[in-house]
């Protein structure tokens, strides 16, 4: 039997790079697109699965152009298909109605867009080639063209940013045809522009009622949470990403993507020549394999699960409940009000996901 | 012969050379050639090369052909140069009959120098003065030679480089010429001081010892005078400066002893030892079992480490009596041992050398002295850590330890020196001039006032131009309470402390202040009270953990995140669990660094 796995496509490319950007992704040289997707080709022949979903990140796969990209998706239908749920990330200023069209025509049934803030400041600030305007124009072309499954990507917690900004954007969001919502807070990671500014910094005080109150008004517009920043119209989830939250296997293609096939995860390489050179020469590109023992396999299934609003119950622990296997510490949770539990499955209260780390490195 | 021998020390601050000037000799007597010669060999034990002090005492025999023509056998005995290790000092000055002073050309005559100084005047001592470094350009031989002479009444110095070999052949001579050689009856019965020793792990313990009557060879039977404990002695030798056995060891003479010894409390410093054959033997003046005047409880972070720490413990005491230790179980650290030292500065290095040596992570408590208890009933108690002290109603009076300080410092930093003795319940007894810009100050004050940061304030204050040394003088009444730490409303019994009542309010909203900083966020609100029996007298919050939150964890994040959490929890190990409070290391040692002046 094939192995089921969700596929992930890495396009490391991007028109700038934003201000607080980690991922790998950069403005692509002359011809490097090209050589990238044929290099991502030989990739794809390399493995054997059963696609439940695609999804295809970056970076900005939008700034593939739109004739390559249809055929990249060609390719993966044809290699992996089908897949129940194809999702492409677009950043607006990159994507017209007929870009979105093309993407339709190829079968993709959900699209992310990097929308990060409804305020012109704000996305001057982080970096962002687009406007609020351009945002808001491709949610409604994208619906124009017949998307009905639209996420949007909003940060909280930029420097300069105050409540009452974060509600406005927030008020926008929910005002537009879209179905599900990512709402995260600003991580601030070493080798970004932003690390170690000097800047008018949200304390975490700030943070924390800004993701509070993100989450009351978007539950009260029906996106419901289910995850820590992930928010959606009933039936509107993201299946890929459920994927890697209920530690299923997911395959990475690209540069720097990570797969997760059996009890093992591999890294590829993560830098662009290297991934094309090896791939032509047909050599190894994985750079990073790591076994998932029973041990690191549970931290990582209660950290994964505990993320998710619908918690952890007995069908992910060995058919044990978490008091079962942790019960003092899960005593203290409860008792804490930092955890609660429906039938046999627990998870962590609302007011206390701003300190989950904390909480899950009890249970390391 | 025993009129060719000098046996004599050298006396002198830290970093006045005296090391070096030792170096110096062993090379002038050939005794140890240029390229033997690691540098400064009687600091041997890599602490002791760090901390630029000698811990432990040894004793070097030098051949010396003077300028009479004779060969002269020089003993050169070490003695250690801190306040902790006086009475080794005393037992060492005990076994000569000449001293070198060694003054820095550069700084002058030293608190700690002076009270050995006095100590060697004590045991009726020659004493050559040295001014040593005087190849520094700011060397004051004039003024530093003036000091001694009011000091001591003596104008012949001896101005030396030991770092060059400048003037040192002229003090092997006055060694010579001024230091008398031993009295001592060599027809009498054996009587030979015990002046270190150490513990060799295929011999037992070596007792270096002055032959002061008689003398002792292999195959004798002897007894320490203290103990009544007997023994065979299986060999005898001298330091040239590694062991060499010799026949015997004669009236006057220095050097080792072996007989089968298992550790060092049978070879106790400032003991007798005397020919078994002779029981009625008069002991040698002066001796006295070293007692422990600071302890401390050290706990091993992880509890599983407490075998190994025991065992840690049992091996640093076989070359150290003056360490001891007793099991003792504290509620917030778990199971540790109470440990008792000479002072501040053994109990750094013992720690220090259990953490390097055997690899330990540990939990000290604040030092404590001990106080004496009068209860209601009349008895007496001694407690060395405040946990212990009884029910307010059942103690009569509590007694302190009490110091004479002696300090000295430029007249400039008097004043400074004054307010923190004041601060520190000192209470003034005497000033002189030791020339005309250098004070030298004596004060009373409560021991338990010295351990708590005084010498680190008195540095501070004096801009580190200040020596301090001090000896016990008694036990004297105070009006003394105990504070006691709370921590999420739990009382942490190793935080408690006896203090006196006119600054327990103070000292209690300072350690809380300073708890709550060294308390990191947990993920509830963490109250810390300071509290006198029932009164509280000091409260602080740590405020609960608002955010660590990773916002994003897709598939390539998993790893790395996770690491993180791991990485997380490791530091959690590091820290002691009190009811749900996590409390790092640091906090223990809080008490000591509560300021008093801010």
């Amino acid at each position: 039997m094939m192995i089921k796995a969700g596929v992930y496509v890495h396009i490391p490319f991007c028109l700038q790079k934003c201000a607080y950007c980690d991922f790998l992704s950069h403005p692509p040289k002359l011809g490097e697109i090209d050589n990238y997707l044929e290099a991502l080709q030989l990739e794809i022949k390399r493995f054997k699965v059963q696609g439940s979903t695609l999804f295809i990140g970056g970076g900005t796969p939008s700034v593939v152009p739109p004739s390559s990209l249809a055929k990249l998706i060609r390719v993966l239908h044809q290699a992996y298909g089908p897949f129940s749920e194809v999702t492409v990330e677009v950043n607006p200023g990159t994507v017209d109605g007929d870009y979105l069209k093309i993407l339709k025509d190829q079968g993709v049934n959900r699209l992310s867009v990097g929308v990060q803030s409804f305020n012109d400041h704000s996305l001057q600030a982080m970096g962002r080639i687009h406007s609020a305007k351009e945002a808001h124009d491709t949610i409604i072309n994208a619906a124009k063209v017949g998307f009905t499954n639209i996420s949007l990507d909003l940060i909280y917690g930029y420097p300069g940013m105050d409540l009452k900004e974060v509600e406005k954007t927030l008020q926008v969001a929910v005002s537009l045809p879209v179905t599900h919502i990512s709402y995260y807070g600003l991580q601030i990671e070493p080798g970004t522009p932003i690390y170690g500014k000097n800047l008018s910094w949200v304390t975490d005080d700030d943070y924390v009622k800004m993701y509070l109150r993100g989450i009351e008004i978007l539950e009260s517009h029906r996106f419901k949470q289910y995850e820590v920043s992930n928010f959606a119209l009933e039936g509107n989830e993201s299946k890929h990403n459920l994927i890697y939250w209920h530690n299923e296997e997911y395959l990475g293609l690209g540069v720097g993507a990570v797969s997760r096939l059996g009890h093992i995860r591999y890294r590829n390489v993560d830098t662009v020549p290297e991934y094309i050179n090896s791939l032509k020469k047909s050599q190894k590109i994985i750079t990073l394999e790591e076994e998932l023992t029973p041990e690191l396999l549970l931290e990582e299934k209660i950290m994964l699960g505990l993320r998710l609003r619908e918690g952890i119950g007995p069908e992910k622990l060995f058919g044990k409940t978490l008091a079962e296997l942790y019960p003092e510490v899960v005593k203290e949770l409860l008792d804490l009000g930092l955890l609660e539990k429906e039938g046999a499955h627990y998870r962590i209260t609302r007011d206390a996901i701003p300190i989950m780390n904390t909480i899950l490195s009890k249970f390391f | 012969m025993q009129e060719k021998i000098r046996n004599f020390c050298i006396i002198a601050h830290i970093d006045h050379g005296k090391s070096t000037l030792a170096d110096r000799l062993l090379e002038l007597t050939n005794t140890v050639s240029e390229r033997e010669m690691k540098e400064q060999l009687l600091d041997s034990m890599e602490l002791e090369r760090e901390r630029g002090i000698t811990i432990k005492a040894k004793a070097i025999r030098m051949h010396y052909e003077a300028k009479d023509g004779k060969v002269y056998e020089l003993n050169l005995i070490d003695t250690p140069g801190h306040v902790d290790f006086s009475y080794e000092v005393s037992r060492s000055l005990a076994a000569c009959e000449g001293a070198l002073l060694i003054v820095d050309a550069t700084q002058g005559v030293e608190a700690q120098t002076l009270a050995n100084l006095y100590q060697a005047l004590d045991h009726d001592l020659t004493i050559i003065p040295v001014i040593n470094k005087i190849d520094l350009p700011s060397a004051n031989v004039p003024e530093v030679a003036h000091e001694i002479e009011d000091l001591i009444g003596i104008d012949e110095v001896y101005p030396v480089s030991a770092k060059t070999g400048e003037g040192v052949a002229a003090v092997l001579e006055a060694i010579i010429n001024q230091v008398p050689p031993p009295k001592g009856k060599s027809e009498e019965p054996l009587r030979a001081l015990i002046f270190d020793s150490l513990f060799d792990s295929y011999r037992g313990a070596v007792a270096y010892i002055r032959v002061v009557d008689g003398s002792v060879k292999a195959g004798d039977k002897i007894t320490m005078h203290s103990t009544g404990r007997s023994f065979e002695v299986t060999e005898v030798g001298t330091m040239i400066p590694t062991q060499v056995p010799v026949d015997s060891l004669k009236t006057g003479e220095v050097g080792y002893l072996v007989a089968s010894m298992k550790d060092v409390k049978d070879t106790r410093v400032g003991d007798t030892i005397i020919n078994s054959a002779y029981p009625e033997t008069e002991p040698l003046p002066g001796y006295r079992k070293v007692l422990p005047m600071v302890y401390c409880g050290l706990y091993p972070i992880d509890n599983e480490q407490f075998p190994d720490l025991r065992a840690a413990l049992e091996k640093l005491q076989l070359n150290d009596a003056a360490l001891t230790f007793e099991p003792e179980t504290s509620a917030a650290l778990g199971f540790g041992f109470r440990c008792g030292f000479l002072g501040l500065l053994h109990m750094d290095i013992i720690q220090e050398r259990l953490e390097r040596e055997y690899n330990l992570a540990l939990i000290t408590t604040a030092p404590s002295v001990i106080y004496q208890i009068i209860t209601t009933k009349g008895t007496t108690l001694e407690i060395d850590n405040p946990s212990k002290l009884p029910e307010v109603q059942e103690i009569e009076k509590i007694l302190e330890p009490i110091v004479k300080a002696t300090i000295i410092a430029p007249d400039n930093y008097v004043g400074a020196i004054m307010q923190l003795c004041q601060d520190k319940r000192g209470i003034f007894t005497n000033m002189e001039y030791i020339n005309p810009t250098r004070a030298l100050l004596t004060y009373k004050i409560p021991l338990s006032e010295i351990l708590m940061d005084f010498f680190d304030r008195l540095k501070s204050s004096t801009q580190g131009y200040a020596s301090l040394d001090y000896e016990i003088l008694g036990y004297e009444e105070a009006d003394l309470i105990k504070l006691d730490i709370l921590i999420g409303g739990k009382p942490v019994d190793a935080l408690s402390a006896i203090i006196h009542r006119d600054k327990a309010a103070f000292y209690g909203r300072q350690l809380a202040k300073k708890l709550k900083e060294v308390i990191p966020e947990q993920m509830f609100e963490v109250p810390i009270q300071a509290a006198i029996g029932s009164r509280v007298v000091a409260r602080e919050t740590v405020r609960a953990l608002r955010k660590d939150v990773l916002a994003k964890c897709y598939g390539g994040d998993i790893s790395r995140k996770r690491k993180l959490i791991e990485k997380q929890k490791e530091g959690k190990k590091r820290m002691k669990q009190i009811g749900r409070v996590e409390i790092p290391q640091e906090a223990f040692m809080a008490v000591l660094k509560v300021d008093d002046d801010d």
